[in-house]
């Protein structure tokens, strides 16, 4: 604490001194961090991948070549072709479309939800707290796979249902760890002083609280997509998420579980699409965890 | 105790019919018709449908349906669609297979997550705590039905090891453990997969923050040996907060369970939930999802009530 308090002291005195010892900024941290450097690589293939699928991918989603049906893996068909003779390595490519936006757009529901309720429950307090959080731990006692498993079934399997799904279900956690943060901020002084200034309700929530908690909402943000990913490929691979023949890493995988003995490459390259994109989430997310917060390191 | 084991029970009353109710009117709002999946379009014409709904009582007002398949899940006769026999009968005839893999799963994850754990926080950073995050960041990101299909692929089809289905030999009469064993070895693995990372991970950083204690650092000075201090003084500390994860690894299991026993063709309730989804067998999927729940919030009771046996510290109250 000493030590700080001298460093900041004479940081003030010498503040146009280049020489000055300078902490690490927070993109330096991130990129010293050997995984988080190619989860963020491995992050930027698969955006690439995503956006350009059409351009790159050697053929078309659905094209079908009976003729070459289940070949193995070889110079024409990278990845080695499924029953119908469609390209494995394509239609992964073109899955890519479909998991990762489920993944990032039920991310922004289940954050949008859970941060409000998160903030409301903590900033206000009372009844309002009271409901919120019972709310919350019925939607943490539910089991949430079976819940998925049953919704699906009877509001359809299509993306933007699914997406809906995925994040309506998933805020429990990020209700309650925003909930937390914001009960110790709002003792805070500077919330203190906002108040006496006449800042209203939503002012300090949104300028003064907000800010301070956006780092954990950015971590657990990214976590989560990788989260939502991995759940969607669940249900797609049990027949109730993205449904033939639209591609999806997870349905892929089920049409190769029949064929297992006989053609290997069917379920497991999507499957490795799979592995792969919910790692570079993670790894990112585990990345900016450090970087923001050297202490949350685990 | 007994004031609090009251209070938390009378508690979970509103949370279980929010549960209920909430899980009912899913099903009722949505589209399709429940009816039609009971027998194939062919032999359907409108007059039965009329008849069949009636009996089962999809034509009455929603707060009367409610509160009749309620009072009949209550009651325990709440009939499965497709089998016409209760469908708590149907969930109890498949529990069995889906705690036994929850148990092994769970203790497996402990056996290998707990002394992992240990040896990366006595050395962080260190090479093996890096290859440790490196396999907890794995684990989290590799799906288990993925992970299943690679173990079928090669202890299965490739080295003739292991069965790839069933949880014992066609012809055995009865759950002979020893019997047993082959069979149940990959469906578990799978399972406590999903159990690994978060227990790794969590008792990593719990037994960091006690190895920085005072009371360890006094330990160490009153000349007791690394194994002492770690085993006595730091260890019993530091799995308390993993206790409380336990209680919390429940859904994940029930998740779990859904993929492992569709893929290993295991007859438990994870199965069950699929079948049931795919042919709208309301009653067992609204009981499915009571039980489940139940299961949760009893789990989560226990474990409160473990916790304060581990650390006299806590009252409740």
């Amino acid at each position: 604490m000493a030590t700080q308090t001298q460093n900041l002291s004479a940081g003030i005195v010498q503040l146009k001194n280049d020489d000055m010892p300078k902490r690490p900024t927070f993109l330096q941290r991130f990129f010293r961090n050997k995984r988080a450097v190619i989860g963020a690589l491995l992050l930027m293939i698969f955006t690439i991948i995503a956006i350009f699928a059409p351009i790159i991918a050697p053929f078309e989603a659905d094209a079908q070549n009976i003729v070459d049906r289940l070949q193995a893996p070889n110079s024409v068909y990278l990845m080695g072709t499924d029953q119908l003779g469609r390209d494995i390595f394509s239609r992964a490519m073109f899955a890519t479309r479909i998991s990762m936006p489920i993944g990032v757009f039920a991310m922004l529901v289940s954050v949008t939800v859970g941060v409000s309720v998160g903030m409301i429950s903590g900033y206000f307090g009372g009844i309002s707290d009271n409901v919120l959080m019972r709310l919350t731990d019925m939607l943490l006692s539910f089991p949430t796979f079976f819940l998925l498993l049953t919704v699906t079934t009877l509001f359809g399997r299509t993306m933007p249902v699914l997406t809906l799904l995925l994040g309506l279900t998933s805020w429990g956690v990020v209700a309650r760890v925003v909930r937390s943060q914001v009960l110790a901020l709002k003792e805070m002084d500077f919330v203190e002083a906002a108040q006496s200034l006449g800042a209203s309700h939503s002012e300090i929530l949104i300028r003064h609280i907000f800010p301070n908690i956006l780092p954990i909402i950015i971590v657990d943000a990214t976590l989560r997509v990788a989260l939502v990913i991995l759940i969607e490929g669940g249900l797609s691979f049990l027949g109730v998420g993205i449904q033939p023949p639209t591609p999806s890493w997870g349905n892929m995988v089920a049409e190769g579980n029949a064929l297992l003995r006989r053609a290997w490459w069917v379920s497991v390259f999507p499957g490795a699409f799979l592995f792969l994109c919910t790692m570079s989430f993670n790894l990112v997310g585990d990345g900016l965890r450090d970087a923001l917060d050297p202490r949350f390191k685990s | 105790m007994q004031r609090y084991l009251i209070r938390r029970l009378i508690q979970m009353v509103p949370v279980f019919i929010g549960i209920t109710f909430i899980t009912f009117l899913m099903i009722s709002l949505a589209p399709g018709d429940p009816v039609m999946s009971l027998y194939p379009p062919e032999v359907l014409d409108r007059v039965d449908l009329d008849l069949l709904r009636d009996q089962l009582g999809l034509n009455d007002p929603l707060p009367v349906q409610y509160a009749q398949m309620m009072g009949r899940f209550l009651t325990g006769d709440l009939d499965s669609f497709q089998e016409r026999r209760p469908a708590m009968d149907l969930i109890f005839d498949r529990l069995f297979p889906t705690l036994m893999f929850a148990t092994l799963a769970t203790f497996l994850a402990l056996l290998i997550g707990l002394p992992v754990a240990i040896i990366s926080a006595l050395r962080p950073y260190s090479w093996f705590d890096n290859v440790s995050t490196v396999s907890v960041l794995t684990g989290l990101s590799l799906p288990q039905f993925w992970f299943a299909l690679l173990l079928i692929l090669f202890f299965s089809e490739r080295l003739r090891l292991l069965p790839s289905s069933g949880i014992r030999p066609i012809d055995a009469t009865s759950y002979n453990p020893v019997e047993m064993l082959p069979y149940l070895i990959m469906p578990t693995l799978v399972l406590s997969l999903g159990l690994l990372p978060s227990i790794m991970r969590y008792s990593r950083s719990s037994m960091i923050e006690v190895l920085s204690q005072d009371y360890v650092r006094t330990a160490h000075s009153k000349g007791l040996s690394n194994r002492r201090v770690l085993l006595q003084h730091a260890l019993r500390n530091a799995i308390l907060p993993v206790v409380t994860l336990i209680g919390a690894i429940f859904p994940l299991l029930l998740g779990g369970a859904a993929v492992v026993e569709t893929i290993f063709g295991i007859p438990g309730i994870g199965r069950l939930a699929v079948r049931s989804a795919q042919v709208r067998d309301l009653p067992v999927i609204l009981s499915l999802n009571i039980f489940a729940a139940v299961l949760i919030l009893l789990s989560n009771l226990l474990t409160d009530i473990f916790y304060t046996y581990l650390d006299p510290r806590i009252r409740l109250g």
